[in-house]
């Protein structure tokens, strides 16, 4: 059977970049005690607020969420939290909404889209984050 | 040390007592420890953030706002000579 050839100047495909967090909602809640809306509106979006009810082990597992979305993007430490967005969709699954200039970022990064998923349990929330690198769209 | 500069060490050092949720008591670090290293998670970084402001009455410029910025006490320390600056 004859080998299939690969051309000279074909690049090596670059890693899937994933990244992962974990948060603590004790700490989320510690937070909304001490410093209310100061923290609040500094980290979260009035989507994430909405969505989550403020309840503090959902607000973790968006905090956490972002981070492993900025291990993702990499090279992202002037990134602010509230430029990355955990929203859910109209089935309740969640995706990442990237604000214009993480979204140059992640395009800089020559990135696709992000995918995330969420969980959490007895008071931990974790998150996990993937993009695919060189991504090209079907269509 | 000026007098700004130890109330700010101050302010650094009761933020992280309180909201730094530490392995190792503030008072044993030296201000170049790596406090990542010492059990500083990202989201505490928030907490000792608002903390500071709060006692210093700045705010950080979103460009400080990254984790070079709360590796040490020093770090910390020059981050809110820099937030003056920018006030």
């Amino acid at each position: 059977m004859a080998r299939a050839s690969v051309g000279r100047d074909a690049k090596p495909p670059r890693p899937v970049r994933i990244g992962c967090d974990l948060a603590d909602a004790d700490a989320v809640a510690e937070s909304i005690t001490a410093f209310g809306e100061r923290y609040l509106s500094r980290v979260y979006s009035a989507t994430e607020r909405a969505q989550t009810g403020e309840a503090p082990v959902r607000l973790a597992a968006r905090f956490a969420g972002k981070e492993a979305v900025l291990k993702v993007l990499r090279n992202s430490s002037d990134i602010r939290y509230d430029e990355i967005e955990i929203v859910l969709d109209a089935e309740g699954a969640p995706w990442v909404r990237l604000a214009p200039r993480a979204q140059q970022r992640a395009n800089a990064e020559q990135l696709g889209p992000i995918a995330i998923s969420l969980s959490h349990e007895r008071g931990m929330a974790l998150a996990t984050a993937v993009a695919i690198p060189d991504y090209q769209p079907l269509h | 040390m000026s007098e700004h500069t130890y109330g700010d060490r101050l302010a650094i050092r009761e933020a992280l007592q309180q909201f730094g949720r530490l392995n190792r008591p503030v008072a044993e670090l030296a201000d170049e420890t790596d406090l990542f290293s010492v059990g500083f998670t990202s989201h505490a970084t928030v907490n000792v953030m608002l903390a500071i402001e709060d006692a210093l009455g700045i705010e950080f410029p979103d460009e400080l706002l990254n984790r070079s910025t709360f590796v040490s006490i020093e770090a910390l320390a020059s981050a809110i000579e820099i937030s003056r600056g920018q006030a």
